[in-house]
């Protein structure tokens, strides 16, 4: 059997989180430090927001669900702006390996 | 009893003898030198400093640096640094070895050092206030550090920022500035009044000179500072001074990137360091004319009527 194939589109759930990180809220996103890898990173406002929504809906959204709700807090912005800045936060999210895209059951 | 009040005689005595044994800040260090040229200048830049006697405290780093052996006693001399009979660098030509002598110190405070976090940023104080400024080389860091202590600021450090892992107090050693290449002629023609060492050439980084540290800084130089502004510089020819505001989690990033051990000291590390970005404010500074950088800066911390630093 093959690796698993995961959908792009998501759908998106939080990945568990590794033993050790760290946290701290700042203006201007979230610093995450992960103790095995000591890696740093500083999260976009738009990927904290992303990993906030998924927390309050404790199971999976899909990208387009994603859109949806940052385009009503950004009501100015047009969808493709909307998803375009989604899908940058959404690869820093999978890089930081606080999401993973979760096969549709 | 201060370096500077050693005779020639005596000084020469102690380096090639038992050791100059002189306090930097938190530091205590014991030079050592076989090079005749290293005494007349270690007694101009640590002229202020306070010696530790002999039979004082602890010494936390035994430097020295000294002629090597055999032809090259003779034959395009060299040079070589050692910390404890260590030897952890390649030897230099020996017109170097001044500042072989002070790279090597740094080196002992970033290798040694891990009970505060140590930024690789220069820190100048005024009226207790700290300003860190971390900056990568080329940057005009110790052009600008060097200009601000001699209008009123207190020189902590031009190299590296002691911080406590609470992070409400900074730390400097109030060594000499590391001035190179083109910054030697501007300093020497904005504060005639800065003690420069000779200017010694070819070195890694080009032409390099030492600044002493004002006597005023020494003076104060066990007396920390409570940090409050991040300032990254960043000299541009013909420049207008302008202030950036940086976001603490951009600020953060940077500093984490200056710090020398922030890898080694893991969480303890992230939390001074976050602590650090809470109690200051960030800024990133252009500047391409030291008064007027030194004018916007100052605005930070307008001296008071005794002009204290």
């Amino acid at each position: 059997m093959g690796p698993a194939v995961l959908s792009p589109s998501g759908p998106w759930s939080l990945a568990p989180p590794p033993a050790g990180r760290l946290s701290k809220d700042v203006p201007d996103g979230r610093l995450l430090f992960d103790a095995d890898s000591g890696t740093t990173r500083l999260l976009s406002p738009l990927g904290v927001f992303i990993v906030e929504l998924l927390e309050r809906q404790r199971g999976a959204c899909s990208t387009a669900e994603i859109v949806r709700a940052v385009h009503l807090e950004e009501p100015e912005s047009s969808n493709h702006e909307c998803l375009s800045a989604v899908e940058t936060a959404l690869a820093e999210l999978v890089d930081a390996r606080l999401i993973a895209a979760r096969r549709p059951s | 009893m201060k370096v500077g009040e050693l005779s020639a005689r005596e000084l020469g005595q102690a380096l090639r003898g038992p050791g100059l044994r002189v306090a930097t800040g938190p530091f205590q260090c014991r030079f050592g030198s076989d090079i005749a040229a290293v005494g007349p200048e270690l007694a101009r830049l640590y002229a202020e400093h306070e010696l530790v006697a002999a039979d004082d405290s602890f010494i936390d780093f035994h430097v020295r640096v000294a002629s090597s052996g055999g032809l090259r006693r003779w034959i395009r001399p060299q040079a070589l640094f050692s910390v404890d009979a260590v030897t952890p660098f390649s030897p230099l030509p020996r017109s170097q070895a001044l500042a072989m002598l002070e790279w090597g110190l740094n080196w002992c405070v970033t290798a040694y050092c891990h009970h505060q976090l140590v930024l690789h940023a220069a820190c100048v104080a005024r009226a207790g206030r700290a300003m860190i400024l971390p900056a990568p080389p080329g940057s005009g860091k110790s052009t600008l550090t060097a200009a601000l202590v001699h209008r009123g600021w207190r020189l902590l450090s031009d190299e590296l920022t002691l911080v406590d892992y609470d992070a409400a107090h900074l730390n400097g050693t109030t060594r000499p500035v590391n001035l190179k290449n083109d910054s030697i002629g501007v300093i020497a023609r904005f504060a005639p009044e800065a003690v420069l060492s000779r200017p010694m050439h070819d070195t890694s980084k080009g032409t390099v000179a030492l600044m002493a540290p004002p006597p005023a800084s020494v003076r104060a130089a066990a007396e920390p500072a409570v940090p409050a502004w991040i300032v990254l510089p960043r000299w541009r020819a013909g420049a207008s001074a302008r202030l950036t505001p940086l976001e603490p989690g951009a600020a953060f990033m940077q500093l984490a990137e200056n710090a020398m051990n922030y890898h080694l000291l893991g969480a303890t590390g992230f939390e001074a360091l976050g602590r650090l970005v809470d109690r200051c404010e960030a800024w990133q500074f252009e500047y391409g004319e030291l008064d007027e950088a030194i004018a916007a800066l100052d605005a930070f911390a307008p001296l008071g009527p005794k002009g204290a630093a």
